[in-house]
């Protein structure tokens, strides 16, 4: 029985053809916040949620988890990435030492889960590297087959994720090494969307605001220049495939009231795109793999048996100090698609000396396994109609009874204040 | 045959062709005029230093026509497409589409040329995508031209589609194994000649039956194969079939 006074952990308003008309049905008796809601969910599936203490009114009751409260912006904070990533390594090896606990990183072949096991090689002992094992599957091998070969394959232990699940990892008495947090670190999607498909963004817009938009371009990582200089340019952006300016204007209005209720500072258009990533895309990211494709899991398990590489305190700390000084993104080429997270390419080709991945490397959807998943693997619930996790990691489908109520009432309720 | 398919392969009144686009540098890196399935094979071998989207171009006025002196300066005007072949963001193993909801723009020179370590190593990646395509085109088609020769391969591929068996590696994917590998064209020649040496010494000095005809015939295939990659034979493959015994 699911109970409706609990608040919500994670929810995600996404519009498919399993959901559309029940999405379109309370659209019909909203007023303008829950109208925002849906038709902002028509331009990108919206999950969003605030996880500072910065304004962002939801239509429910949102609680955020401790795992997921951002730290404190220390504006002096100076250790290194490389740095800070030695250490999450060493942890692990204590660990190791300590517990004698078994590790299976979650690896993509990306970036981020590519830096976790290029730290792991680097600064744990042959025993220690014992206790590691790898959840991949070909499609990893595709993604970065050099390494593969030559660091992984014959001398780690590989669960193939196109049969298993996380969370049969975890029952197989593996603490999993997740590398979720890691996009939000750097910044990524939609900045590389942005810059991938700029012409294509500033195509409506006046021969002023082009002309503008044009001059600053290449300061978009410079923080002298205020990313309110590209306003048109953002909302164009967040205007979707039908061009709907005005949901994207009351988009921009309510993150840009939620910049300025933060003490977190947010300039350069970088900023503005990281920031929808680091607060309000955080979440939704940390939660995706248990949201949609582990369904007998709970959040006790993930506390116990996820070990969240990102998603600590230093790298947070790190990533709120060090926007637009080429650690990110590399400076001199900043508007492309493959100098981005600089400070992980580094790192990891100080390690394997692969040119090609440092210099070419691009980000990719790393979610694959999760459409080769059959139904018995989802307990009878559909990823295409869940809707939100509570606290006690109840999930709620738009089919479970009760669900529907619940989304209608809060959605005529929710009135916009920005 | 279907009429459609006159939009996907050059042939008569039709100048269709193709060419590689990398989404990572958001330029095209090369062009091919002769045989898709050859260079799709050149975008998956790549695809362990770069992915990249094999394109199909209709060649009329509507696009400026790129070739592989030019392309670098080229890139579309949006990527949208890329939600019309089935995802946000492109997987690193390459994909196939024909080019008709965006257009093909000239555009301003790379940033990534200001850097003297990355221009480089694009030059470098778009040379070696070069040979790999050579290579493809020249082991497909001699693989098929020269299929008698290699009795194991020819019946492995075929119990696989009669009783739907595994495929042993063929010559072909011998030949994508070592480029997918190979950190550079220096290291991939080298290894392309130990392959061709190592298939010499399994088929004409362990073989015994008919050597003199295997050699022959091997003499041709390896002759063909280093003609369409426009390099001599190198002269231990030709001393290793001067010297085959007989």
């Amino acid at each position: 029985m699911l109970n409706f006074n609990e608040p919500l952990c994670h929810f995600n308003i996404a519009l498919n053809a399993t959901t559309k008309n029940f999405w379109n049905d309370i659209y019909k008796e909203c007023g303008d916040g829950g109208r925002y809601m849906i038709d902002f969910a028509r331009i990108e599936p919206n999950g969003w949620i605030s996880r500072n203490q910065a304004d962002w009114t939801l239509p429910w009751n949102m609680k955020i988890l401790d795992r997921f409260k951002m730290p404190t912006y220390q504006p002096l904070f100076k250790k290194t990435w490389e740095q800070i990533t030695d250490e999450r390594a060493l942890e692990v090896g204590k660990i190791i030492q300590k517990t004698n606990k078994k590790f299976c990183i979650l690896y993509s072949g990306g970036l981020d889960s590519t830096l976790i096991t290029v730290a792991l090689l680097k600064n744990l002992s042959k025993e220690e590297l014992k206790n590691i094992t790898f959840y991949s599957s070909t499609a990893s091998v595709i993604e970065h087959p050099i390494f593969y070969k030559k660091y992984i394959h014959e001398k780690f232990n590989i669960i193939n994720s196109d049969n298993y699940l996380v969370e049969d990892v975890i029952n197989m008495g593996h603490t999993v090494i997740s590398s979720a947090a890691g996009d939000c670190l750097c910044g990524s999607k939609n900045w590389l969307e942005l810059q991938t498909n700029f012409y294509f963004y500033t195509r409506n817009l006046s021969t002023n605001s082009k002309k503008n938009i044009f001059n600053h371009w290449q300061k978009a990582t410079d923080p002298s220049i205020h990313y309110s200089t590209f306003k048109d340019l953002i909302i164009s952006f967040y205007s979707g495939p039908d061009n709907k300016k005005e949901i994207a204007e009351q988009y921009y209005s309510k993150i840009v009231k939620n910049i300025e209720t933060s003490d977190v500072p947010i300039k350069s258009l970088y900023d503005f795109y990281w920031w929808n990533l680091f607060n309000i895309k955080y979440i939704h990211l940390c939660a995706k793999w248990y949201s949609v494709d582990n369904f007998k899991t709970n959040f006790d398990y993930i506390d116990k048996m996820m070990f969240d590489w990102y998603n600590t305190e230093e790298y947070q700390k790190w990533s709120m100090v060090n926007n637009n000084n080429g650690e990110k993104i590399n400076l001199k080429v900043n508007l492309t698609n493959s100098t981005i997270k600089w400070c992980v390419r580094k790192y990891i080709r100080d390690f394997d000396k692969n040119d090609w991945y440092f210099h070419f490397k691009q980000k990719q959807p790393s979610n694959q396994m999760q459409q080769l998943r059959n139904v018995d693997h989802s307990n009878g619930k559909s990823p295409m109609t869940y809707f939100a996790v509570n606290q006690d990691l109840n999930f709620f489908h738009i089919t479970d009874v009760g669900v529907k109520e619940y989304v209608h009432e809060n959605l005529i309720k929710f009135k916009k204040d920005w | 045959m279907s009429k459609i398919l006159n939009r996907y392969y050059p042939c008569y009144n039709n100048n269709t062709y193709y060419a590689l686009y990398s989404p990572s540098i958001q330029r095209f890196l090369l062009v091919d005029h002769y045989n898709i399935f050859a260079f799709f094979k050149t975008a998956q071998v790549l695809s362990s230093k770069i992915n990249t989207l094999v394109v199909i171009l209709p060649a009329n006025e509507k696009h400026p026509i790129i070739n592989n002196d030019n392309c670098l300066q080229f890139t579309f005007f949006h990527t949208k497409f890329q939600d019309e072949c089935g995802g946000n963001n492109l997987k690193q193993s390459p994909t196939a589409i024909f080019l008709n909801s965006t257009k093909i723009i000239k555009t301003i020179p790379m940033a990534d040329f200001d850097i003297e370590e990355r221009k480089e190593k694009i030059l470098e990646l778009q040379q070696y995508a070069k040979y790999v395509n050579s290579c493809m085109h020249a082991i497909m088609l001699t693989s098929i031209i020269y299929q008698q020769i290699y009795q194991e391969i020819e019946q492995s591929e075929y119990e696989s589609f009669y009783f739907n068996t595994q495929c042993d590696p063929t010559l072909v994917t011998n030949i994508m194994n070592i480029l997918s590998f190979a950190n550079n064209i220096i290291e991939a020649k080298e290894q392309i000649k130990n392959f061709w040496l190592k298939l010499l010494n399994e088929n004409i000095v362990k073989k015994i039956y008919y050597p003199e005809k295997l050699r022959w015939q091997f003499l041709n295939h390896c002759k063909n194969f280093y003609e369409i990659l426009e390099t001599e034979i190198p002269t231990e493959i030709q001393h290793a079939l001067d010297n085959a015994k007989l």
